[in-house]
């Protein structure tokens, strides 16, 4: 072992230039080149201190199941391949995930490697958000790695994809990936396109990852202790444990759920007396088939059991805000997003893993460009995603969305942890950048997590796109973050504006049919009542919901005030539609005609009474205001009218 | 008259009650940790943990208010608590009720007339948090803790523990009011929404 890791070490070392040459070159090379990353991601997980077990794993398996010949190969050929995924920066992304491939391919252990893989992305994910601040890397691998494997995607998606193919990966990061999976092509050809975009791990972190690796024999040594992912909400405690049962005493089954609602997150940690039972049974488990749904089970490593724990303990704050916004979409969507609100660590790394698989889906509509550009993007805004829960509100919203909706699905949920400046990140398409430079200026505001590229990205590049949006789907998961998304929209211009608007109408629109307006508190609803249900309990002037009192809004009204005019027709539809909407709801003679003149000026008037101390005024009050406007309004539209004429 | 399901509630105000103390009842765990250790020990004992809590009401301003125990400053709970294995849930709150308001002496024992089920909450996990369902993925809840409305007849005597206070405390107190009062506790407006309160004043 020892000779053989520093075997890989020189090789790497050796290699790494060569390597990178290679990689860049063509597919032929890439078998190796997986066969490399392979290795050096084992390095990077050693060196971030993932999964030493894990990395026992892999040493122990390797060698078995290729052989003695083949084991020493495979690694070898790893290390090098590793190396120059780092150099790529990518690569610990991606290069894992294409180990695993070209392992399977090659070695036809299929499934230790599978894990070791899967296990290794998972690690350098998390190793990577916790290099995160220092290097934008991970951030930029992931992206890469999406966007490569999955035509334009992010790279967290291809990556996840990578690891769910391998099976292993969820249990990890628990389930937030399961949309990420499907869509990434177990393909090498991806890989050497990664390398090439960003300088990532450090090659450093490979060789020590290398020199463990042989060393650890006993992979579960130490390590009873697995994750069982992707389960659906429903699969009972007690079907997991008689599934786990035959392989050995089990200690305990934790189970991990959203604080707010008990329901089930899909992922539960397994404790067994007997780390051989462990091992047992992660393999025979893997990929069992729960209620439909196949299972993917993973060790625990103390880094994971850490990220989780931690995000589980901070749920209880976090999740109150967030878990609104994950319980409207669909349940499992939510159920896999809806730990939102993770710690950096491991946001970074669902979000990498899910979201950005979702993210590349949508950047799949948009074609192939998507990618490219993405890349250079994705390395700013992978920097910031670490920070964020984008990952996990993507992989959220991402189901209900659609493709076309990826990108601002994922900026959704994500938002309250997302910096602004994570907006311009993965799926920020340069052609949105050269239009309206929008996104230049949209690091500035910090809106709610939301990506504001890929709303906007959607209306402005495909203008199509958005007004297919479901509003309903839209307004309820990111009632908070549409305000973000409105944001950063409406500086894009009529497009996006349109598509905040209907998002924004669509919600209100929604929430009014819902509940009366009276009453539209919304409490049990959270966040999206927040933002919108209250703006309607001020006496039905539903429509106040973009303008209504939240610290969201903030943003939103200075957005407002910047567009007023472009958004004004916009909104105008809008209300008229909630108008309707208010209309056949409302009983109230007074108020319907309150409402058609509120229409016209709602937008000014949302601006100027600001939050709700305005809302707070009798109505006979602000209906005599509005009078007056609508009166000025009138007489200076009759004026201008006249002017041309004269 | 209406009654026919007893949704009715009498409720007297607080002055046709009497209060005196008692000796300290002083709470078995010192900190969540340990009583959630406890509850562990229990639950492997025991199996399932039953608890039994009381809505007790008088009327002020002709306002509906519920008796609460405060520990400390800011801690308020229902009076009642765990029921023993096999122990019937009606017998068991009788018994908590006294074991916390009653007097010691057997002469002043309050008639306990404990009324419908009004609520029940699932513990899914050795954890504080408390669902008013049993999440759909867990099979073994830790907890099960039932609210029952407690008929108070016009005159009683109460003795509460030195180390408690007795609270009445408005409905309107607890809308909404998950903060202070954690979910439990806040949701009961809703939870006696139904009932037709009869404001009777001394």
């Amino acid at each position: 072992m020892d000779p053989m890791a520093e075997e890989q070490l020189d090789y790497g070392d050796e290699e790494y230039g060569g390597q990178k040459l290679q990689y860049q070159g063509s597919g032929a090379i890439s078998a190796l080149a997986e066969e490399e990353m392979m290795d050096e991601y084992d390095d990077l997980y050693n060196d971030v201190n993932v999964g030493d077990g894990f990395l026992q794993l892999d040493c122990t398996e390797i060698p078995v199941l290729g052989g003695t010949g083949s084991g020493p190969q495979a690694h070898k050929p790893d290390v090098s391949g590793s190396k120059v995924a780092e150099q790529g920066g990518l690569e610990d992304v991606a290069i894992p995930g294409v180990g695993l491939e070209g392992r399977d391919s090659n070695m036809g252990a299929s499934f230790p490697e599978q894990k070791k893989g899967a296990f290794m992305s998972g690690k350098g994910m998390e190793g990577a958000a916790g290099d995160y601040p220092d290097r934008l890397s991970q951030k930029e691998r992931v992206m890469d790695v999406g966007s490569d494997i999955q035509v334009g995607s992010s790279g967290f998606g291809g990556s996840a994809a990578m690891h769910s193919k391998v099976g292993v990966d969820p249990s990890q990061i628990p389930g937030k990936f399961s949309g990420g999976s499907s869509s990434l092509p177990d393909s090498g050809t991806s890989a050497p396109q990664m390398p090439a975009n960003r300088m990532g791990m450090n090659i450093s972190m490979n060789r020590p990852v290398v020199n463990e690796n042989p060393s650890q024999q006993p992979v579960e040594n130490g390590s009873a202790m697995l994750f069982v992912s992707e389960l659906h909400w429903w699969t009972t405690d007690a079907e997991i444990e008689s599934m786990l049962s035959r392989y050995g005493r089990v200690k305990e089954i934790k189970f991990f759920d959203e604080r707010a609602s008990g329901k089930s997150k899909g992922y539960c940690q397994v404790e067994f007396f007997d780390p051989a039972a462990a091992a047992a049974c992660k393999e025979g488990v893997s990929g069992h088939v729960f209620n439909g749904r196949a299972c993917v089970v993973n060790f625990a490593t103390s880094q994971t059991l850490k990220q989780i724990g931690a995000a589980y303990m901070n749920k209880t704050q976090v999740q109150a805000q967030s878990q609104p916004q994950g319980r409207r979409p669909m349940n499992d969507g939510v159920g896999r997003g809806g730990g939102m609100n993770y710690p950096v660590g491991e946001a970074g790394r669902n979000f990498g893993k899910v979201g950005w698989g979702r993210g590349g889906q949508g950047m799949l509509n948009r074609g192939p460009g998507g990618g490219g550009p993405m890349r250079g993007r994705g390395a700013i805004g992978m920097k910031n995603m670490v920070g964020g829960t984008g990952g996990v509100g993507s992989s959220v919203n991402g189901s209900p969305y659609g493709q076309c909706l990826t990108g601002p699905a994922l900026g959704g949920p994500a938002g309250g942890m997302m910096h602004p400046q994570s907006m311009m990140g993965p799926g920020f398409d340069p052609t949105y950048m050269v239009q309206g430079g929008v996104y230049g200026g949209f690091s500035g505001p910090a809106f709610p997590g939301m990506i504001p590229s890929f709303p906007a990205v959607n209306s402005m590049a495909l203008p199509g796109v958005a007004p297919h949006v479901n509003p309903a789907f839209f307004g309820r998961g990111m009632a908070a973050n549409g305000m973000g998304m409105m944001g950063t929209s409406g500086m894009d211009g009529r497009h996006v504006g349109m598509w905040t608007d209907t998002n924004m109408g669509g919600w209100g629109r929604v929430d009014h049919v819902k509940r009366t307006r009276e009453s539209s508190y919304g409490g049990d609803d959270g966040s999206s009542n927040h933002g919108y249900g209250e703006a309607s309990s001020e006496r039905g002037r539903g429509r106040s919901n973009a303008a209504s009192g939240e610290k969201d809004r903030g943003s939103e009204r200075d957005w407002l005030g910047k567009s007023e005019r472009r958004h004004r027709d916009e909104r105008d539809q809008d209300w008229d539609w909630s108008d309707r909407d208010h209309r056949y709801k409302e009983e109230k003679d007074g108020y319907r005609d309150h409402h058609q003149r509120e229409r016209e000026y709602y937008n000014e008037e949302n601006l100027d009474m600001g939050q709700t101390s305005s809302r707070s005024r009798s109505k006979s009050s602000v209906m005599q205001e509005e009078d007056n406007r609508s009166r000025t309004r009138e007489a200076d539209y009759g004026k201008r009218q006249r002017l041309p004429s004269e | 008259m209406v009654s026919s399901t007893g949704s009715t509630v009498n409720t007297f105000p607080l002055s046709s009650y009497t209060f005196g103390t008692k000796e300290p009842k002083m709470e078995k765990d010192t900190s969540v940790a340990d009583r959630l250790a406890r509850m562990k020990v229990n639950y492997m004992k025991e199996g399932m943990r039953t608890s039994v809590e009381a809505i007790l009401m008088v009327q002020e301003h002709n306002h509906p208010h519920i008796l609460l125990l405060q520990i400390g400053n800011t801690f308020c709970k229902l009076p009642g608590g765990r029921l023993k294995p096999g122990e019937n849930e009606i017998e068991g709150l009788k018994r908590k009720l006294s074991s916390k308001l009653a007097a010691n002496s057997t002469a002043l024992q309050p008639d306990w007339q404990i009324g419908e089920c009004v609520a029940i909450w699932w513990r899914p996990n050795f954890e504080t948090m408390m669902y008013p369902y049993c999440p759909p993925h867990i099979t073994k809840p830790k907890e099960c803790k039932k609210i029952f409305l407690v008929h108070l007849s016009e005159r009683e005597y109460f003795a509460v523990p030195k180390n408690l206070k007795l609270l009445a405390v408005p409905l309107f107190e607890l809308y909404d009011n998950v903060q202070r009062y954690g979910p439990v506790i806040s949701t009961i407006p809703q939870q006696l929404s139904r009932f037709q309160f009869n404001m009777i004043n001394a």
